[in-house]
């Protein structure tokens, strides 16, 4: 482990727990998933469904069903759909599948209790979830499936060591465009960037790696190494950054940082079983000068039109966790960061601009594994934790953590942001950070 | 593929055990058990009387587990000694012989530490198992190894984390059977695997 | 591309896959050396390597990113194939006297052939691309090349136990034309069946279900197998070029020469690790064409008796301490080539010099044998008026053909899919549309009563599993890019690796230049490749461009490269009669309606092959010791085992 013990977070804030969802799942739920557009989530659970609850009133909406054959890992709906949801799923029986739901069946005259039923005359249509499509091709269990940003691609990952990309061709025709073999391990966990058609995964050998297409094939364009044990759950800055909090700093120096940030794109943070968070930042590409001309048999093949990254480690949070960190969540819409694991701690982490000079000791962002000054603005940020709270599904682990809109009628704006977090217990819980 | 034809082995009644030799008779009936519903009448379990906690997780607590109530943090807490029993009867997969008699669990090296942390979670409690593979490069330690994980996991209460660890210096490849065993997700995947859950029964067939 | 990984890992790598084992007959008896180390073997008849050896170097995963490919005992078959292995052939017995065979060539048998062997090389066009990129020289100068280390005074001949060479060095392409021709008819007769009776299609084991693939090249069949067995009656039952040729030479010349198969020991250079676990398949035995009962109780003797790679050229040179690039890249005098003790077929493997050299040499015959060109070639010859449309897919290694009449109506449609990412997506258009695993959900998905308004019915149940095609035939290889990418192609890093102990006196960088590998002027020590390491998907690509080029290059050395040559037995006439693609199917069907002739084993016997599903054993025997074994095995792969 590198991280030391810890004392838990002192910190102001805590969460207060608006609501669990009901009612829970009798065995183990893995991760749940907010819709993109509509009250709902969607809950990986191991007793082979997905269960779909309403955000407003946290009670269950539908379940997806009768399809996998072992736990249902992960899943991921599919964004910018309109008028009909699609999820995805990945399961440990090794398949992926896709599903299909109008979203009329979703309306929000539906939070009723599910006995209620869905009045279209077909029951076999279990509460309007249509199965669509299986992914097969991976040879053990999918431990993670994500969605690009524009909906066209849907990654997989899995024990087998592999990432895969599907391309959906047209409706329900889903192609294998890419099999990626870089890991050494069980591959743990996928992400796409929030802007460009950039993949990350995460694994078992304790890195991290990038991909991105390369004429017609996808390829590993960076390996991100640091992370002392598995890295289980990584997730993508939002593409605007959000900084809060009053600044000390100068008003020149955040304006660089953020022009640096804007130079980078989005970050990618990490959470692992060394109990560390990590902030990843690319190097923005440097002018290439041109290359001389005339020379050589084998033109200009280095470095000019590479499609390699550089990524390094910028930063690490507080260590806020006793034991593996399952997952993390990087908010859309406060750049606030939350991370749970095996110590049932849900952990809310806020950037902030350093103090000016003087406090330096305090700063967390860290300049590791020979990073060149200059290349690193002048301001700096602090991550610390802004609030915590322990023992959050009782005495379980959590496996899961997230950010979402309000929905409920407890909300004071539309944009008001909760998280969500997935236990063993079978619970999925509704919490509102207080500051 | 006998990892070791002639293992020390220990006799029976010279294992440490708070149990009655009878409450453990090796006729008994084998009981079904991974996540199986029906509590087992026979475990003379300190605890069973115990109160029933009203809380949600014992609603979801489907798995036997004999020692499944949180209220016994009012009473006697669970020790070592009780943690070696539940495993000591655990099946060799290979040798019909108890991983206690065959040393590859041994109580001394069974810690329980209070999980570090605020007031709010002083139930929490750490059971860390190392374990003592026959050989140095016996290929079933990771199978051993869940077996122990297993069986704790489903006869504790939920508040004790399950470490099992290979004991330093024992195996060839300890780190990485460590950092398998270690891995919740594999091993909840391995006991979906229908040749795995098949000798893990069998392994734990001899746990009361 | 996926990296280079070594026999000491593959107990690793292979745990998904742990529980199939393919029964491989040939596998030599193994002999446990102690209880726990189930996959350390030992073979009777085999020398140990030398210790000093390099670890073989398995590199499945560039032929095919399918972990569950390689079991232990393919593992071990592939590592029994190595350039220690050609040496130590090379090392047990004499070569059979050339005078003796050349006499027994002209007719006359004297007082047998004594002792010894009979050693024999062919080699794959990739392999002589590869090489000449990589020395900056001409295909046709890497073939002298080998031929030069194989049989030549200089070469492997100038050391070992009995100084032994190899008596002839032919070239697979000559082979492959036969292989194009059959599998031309092999599409005909198919494609004429299943229009005339589409119910027994399914039912006539003799010709494969349409689309008809491509079985030629060993990583796919390898997955097929054991993967989707679903797609086996689809695979074309022609021999491979390097095992027609293996059952060519060996079938004639034990019958010829009148000596028992193991007498002929032939190695095949490949681009493709893959090749190794061909050669081992029971099917490629003499126990499919020999005709007397006594054999069928033994062991097979091998067609194809060893298979190394481009690779392992270097390593074999190096071993014999020959510098590659000092070999002669001149032809040998053709006057010294020993001749084939069977006219038609000296003519037929050894063309004469005036022949041009054969066809990979057209680029749009793709860069692994040009099957699927050649079949269109042979539909086109039957169709004037007819072109060839080419559409490029999601990326490079899908292309589809179409061959259009004049009105441009469809004649055949075919297509092209290199690599895994793009087979996945075949077979599982080929796949049985009742083989969802969701069957619940299946059922749901066909009643398809609440689609899409508008949508017809059977366009919405369309998924990507059932899918189906309308190909007539698709040519499948493992490799992106094809052949010319074999996973045991030479990598810039290779060169620099062993060129280094092989040219050590070249410090002006005259070895860089050798290996055609100029350093850039900005460069002062190493080459840019070699610098790296590693190389980028972008080096990567421009290497392949150039082993493509070389490949394709084959018949700009001879000029006018369209004309077709002269046989020297006379059958030109015949030839410019009935060619297609610079092939002549009549000469083609005459040479082996001859060797069925000479070795009294029907054509069906000698030039096809068959496919079996490999199961895996797991959850078949419910014998509990078997249970326990399995999940030792599952349990032993630290890391990958659950």
């Amino acid at each position: 482990m590198a991280a030391s013990p810890t004392a838990p977070p002192t910190s102001a804030g805590t969460l207060k727990l608006i609501a669990p969802l009901t009612p829970p799942s009798s065995t183990r739920t893995w991760l749940t998933v907010p819709h993109h557009s509509l009250p709902l989530v969607a809950t990986a659970t191991s007793d082979k469904t997905v269960r779909v609850y309403s955000l407003r009133s946290f009670t269950l909406h539908s379940t997806v069903s009768g399809g996998h054959k072992r736990s249902v890992r992960s899943c991921a709906w599919k964004p910018g759909t309109k008028g009909e949801s699609v999820l995805a799923t990945g399961s440990f029986d090794a398949s992926a599948g896709i599903w299909r739901r109008w979203d009329m069946d979703m309306g929000m005259a539906r939070e009723r209790d599910l006995t209620g039923g869905v009045d279209e005359g077909d029951e076999e249509e279990d509460e309007g979830w249509r199965f669509s499509v299986i992914l097969d091709g991976h040879e053990s269990e999918i431990k993670s499936v994500a969605w690009s940003a524009s909906g066209q691609f849907l990654a997989t990952c899995s024990r087998d060591k592999s990432v895969w990309i599907w391309e959906e061709m047209e409706d329900d025709n889903f192609e294998t465009i890419a099999v990626l073999q870089e890991h050494e391990a069980d591959v743990k966990c996928v992400a796409w960037h929030p802007e460009e058609e950039l993949l990350a995964s995460s694994s078992y050998d304790d890195t991290i790696r990038l991909y991105r297409e390369d004429i017609d094939d996808w390829t590993g364009i960076a390996v991100l190494s640091g992370h002392d044990s598995t890295v289980w759950s990584i997730d993508f800055e939002p593409a605007k950054p959000a900084l809060s909090g009053d600044s000390q700093a100068d008003a020149s120096d955040r304006a660089r940082w953020i022009e640096a940030r804007e130079a980078s794109g989005p970050r990618l943070v990490s959470g692992s079983d060394d109990r560390t968070l990590r902030i990843w930042r690319r190097r923005p590409k440097q002018k290439q000068p041109a290359p001389p001309t005339g020379q050589g048999r084998i033109p200009s093949i280095i470095r000019t039109h590479s499609i390699e990254e550089d990524w390094y480690e910028e930063a690490r949070l507080p260590v806020a966790h006793e034991r593996a960190i399952y997952s993390v969540a990087w908010s859309k819409r406060t750049g606030r960061i939350v991370s749970t694991g095996g110590d049932g701690r849900i952990v809310v982490y806020e950037e902030r601009w350093s103090e000016p000079k003087g406090n330096e000791e305090k700063t967390d962002g860290l300049n590791p594994e020979g990073t060149e000054a200059s290349d690193l603005p002048v301001a700096r940020t602090t991550w610390s934790v802004v609030a915590s709270i322990e023992m959050a599904h009782d005495v379980f682990e959590v496996n899961h953590v997230t950010f979402a809109r309000r929905f409920d009628s407890g909300r004071t704006s539309d944009d008001e942001e909760i998280i969500i977090s997935t236990g063993d217990d079978g619970q999925v819980k509704v919490w509102t950070v207080e500051i | 593929m006998a990892d070791n034809a002639n293992p020390t082995i220990l006799n029976a009644a010279d294992l440490p055990t708070r149990r009655r030799l009878s409450s453990h008779s090796a006729t008994g009936k084998p009981r079904s058990f991974l996540f199986d519903d029906i509590v087992p009448a026979d475990y003379n379990d300190p605890f069973a009387t115990a109160a029933t906690d009203s809380g949600l997780s014992r609603s979801f607590s489907s798995s036997s587990s004999d020692l499944n109530s949180d209220s016994d943090e009012l009473a006697e807490p669970i020790d070592e000694q009780e943690v070696y029993d539940l495993i000591s009867t655990i099946s060799d997969p290979e040798h019909p012989l108890s991983l206690g008699s065959l040393a590859v669990v041994n109580l001394p090296d069974i810690h329980i530490v209070p999980a570090a942390g605020s007031s709010a979670s002083s139930r929490m409690r750490t059971v860390l198992v190392e374990i003592t593979p026959t050989i140095t490069h016996c290929s079933l330690a990771t199978v051993i190894g869940l077996g122990v994980r297993v069986r704790l996991e489903q006869a504790l209460p939920p508040r004790f984390r399950v470490d099992v660890r290979i004991k330093e210096g024992t195996h060839s490849t300890g780190d990485q059977v460590n950092k398998q065993l270690g891995d919740k997700e594999r091993v909840a995947a391995a006991l979906e695997n229908g040749t795995l859950l098949g000798v893990l029964r069998k392994m734990l067939e001899t746990c009361q | 591309m996926s990296a280079i990984l070594s026999a000491d890992d593959l107990n690793d790598f292979i745990s998904p896959g742990v529980a199939c084992i393919k029964p491989v007959e040939t596998l030599p008896k193994e002999e446990l050396k102690e209880p726990n180390n189930a996959y350390e073997v030992t073979t009777e008849d085999k020398v140990p390597p030398p210790p000093d050896a390099p670890p073989a170097q398995i590199s499945l995963t560039d032929c095919l990113a399918c972990s569950g490919c390689v079991t232990s005992a393919e593992a071990v078959l592939v590592s029994l194939q190595s350039h220690s292995e050609v040496l130590n052939a090379l090392d047990s017995t004499p070569s059979i006297d050339p005078q003796l065979l050349a006499a027994a060539a002209r007719g006359e048998q004297q007082n047998g052939l004594g002792e010894g062997r009979i050693f024999i090389v062919s080699i794959s066009p990739q392999t002589r691309a590869s090489l000449a990129a990589a020395y900056g020289i001409s295909e046709q100068q890497a073939g002298y090349m080998l031929e030069q280390l194989f049989s030549g005074p200089q070469g492997i001949r100038s050391g070992g136990a009995y100084k032994n060479g190899f008596t002839w060095v032919i070239d697979t392409n000559v082979a492959r034309e036969a292989c194009l021709v059959l599998g031309a008819d092999e599409v005909k007769e198919s494609l004429a069946q299943s229009s005339s009776n589409e119910q027994a299609q399914g039912d006539n084991p003799t010709h494969p279900k349409r689309p008809i693939l491509t079985s030629a090249c060993p990583g796919w069949i390898c997955y097929a197998e054991k993967t989707h067995p679903h797609i086996l009656p689809h695979l074309s039952r022609l021999k491979s070029p390097q095992a027609l040729l293996g059952t060519l030479l060996k079938t004639s010349l034990s019958k010829r020469l009148n000596i028992s198969p193991d007498r002929i020991w032939h190695l095949a250079v490949m681009p493709c690790f893959d090749k190794k676990l061909e050669a081992s398949r029971e099917e490629l035995t003499d126990l499919a064409w020999q005709t007397d009962s006594q054999s069928q109780t033994k062991q097979g003797i091998r067609d194809v008796d060893c298979v190394i790679t481009t690779k392992e050229i270097l390593m074999l040179a190096e071993s014999r301490g020959i510098a590659l690039h000092d070999v002669p890249r001149t032809p040998l005098d053709p006057s010294t080539r020993v001749p084939f003790p069977d006219p038609t077929l000296d003519s037929f493997l050894f063309p004469s010099l005036d022949h041009p050299r054969h066809r990979n040499a057209q680029s749009a015959s793709g860069p692994s044998g040009g099957y699927l060109y050649h079949i269109l070639c042979t539909y086109q010859a039957q169709s004037p008026g007819s072109s060839i449309e080419i559409v490029r897919g999601r990326n490079s290694d899908v292309v589809d053909y179409t061959l259009k009449d004049a009105n441009g109506g469809v004649i055949l449609k075919t297509a092209r899919y290199y690599g895994f990412r793009n087979i996945q997506n075949l077979v599982r258009r080929l796949k049985p549309a009742r083989a969802s695993r969701m069957p619940g959900a299946a059922a749901r998905r066909l009643g398809g009563a609440s689609r899409k308004p508008g949508m017809p019915a059977a366009a919405s149940s369309a998924s990507s599993a059932g899918l189906g095609t309308d190909y007539a035939y698709v040519e499948v290889m493992a490799c992106p890019g094809g052949c010319t990418n074999g996973g045991a192609q030479l990598k810039p890093i290779d060169l620099v690796a062993s060129s280094a102990p092989a040219a050590p006196a070249t410090s002006n960088g005259g070895a860089n230049a050798d290996l055609g590998l100029d350093s850039a002027p900005t460069s002062g020590t190493a080459t840019p490749i070699a610098s790296s390491g590693t190389s980028t998907p972008q080096q990567q690509r421009e290497w392949l461009a150039r082993v493509d080029e070389a490949y394709f290059s084959a018949s700009d050395d001879e000029g006018e490269g369209e004309t077709v040559g002269t046989k020297s037995n006379g059958t030109a006439a015949k030839i410019a009669a009935d060619n297609v693609n610079g092939i002549s199917p009549a000469y083609i069907h005459s040479m082996l309606t001859h060797w069925s002739n000479t070795t009294s084993v029907p054509l069906d016997r000698l030039a096809y092959t068959t496919y079996r599903k490999v199961e895996s054993d797991v959850g078949k025997d419910r014998d509990k010791g078997r249970e326990t074994e399995r999940v030792v095995e599952l349990a032993g792969k630290i890391g990958g085992g659950w």
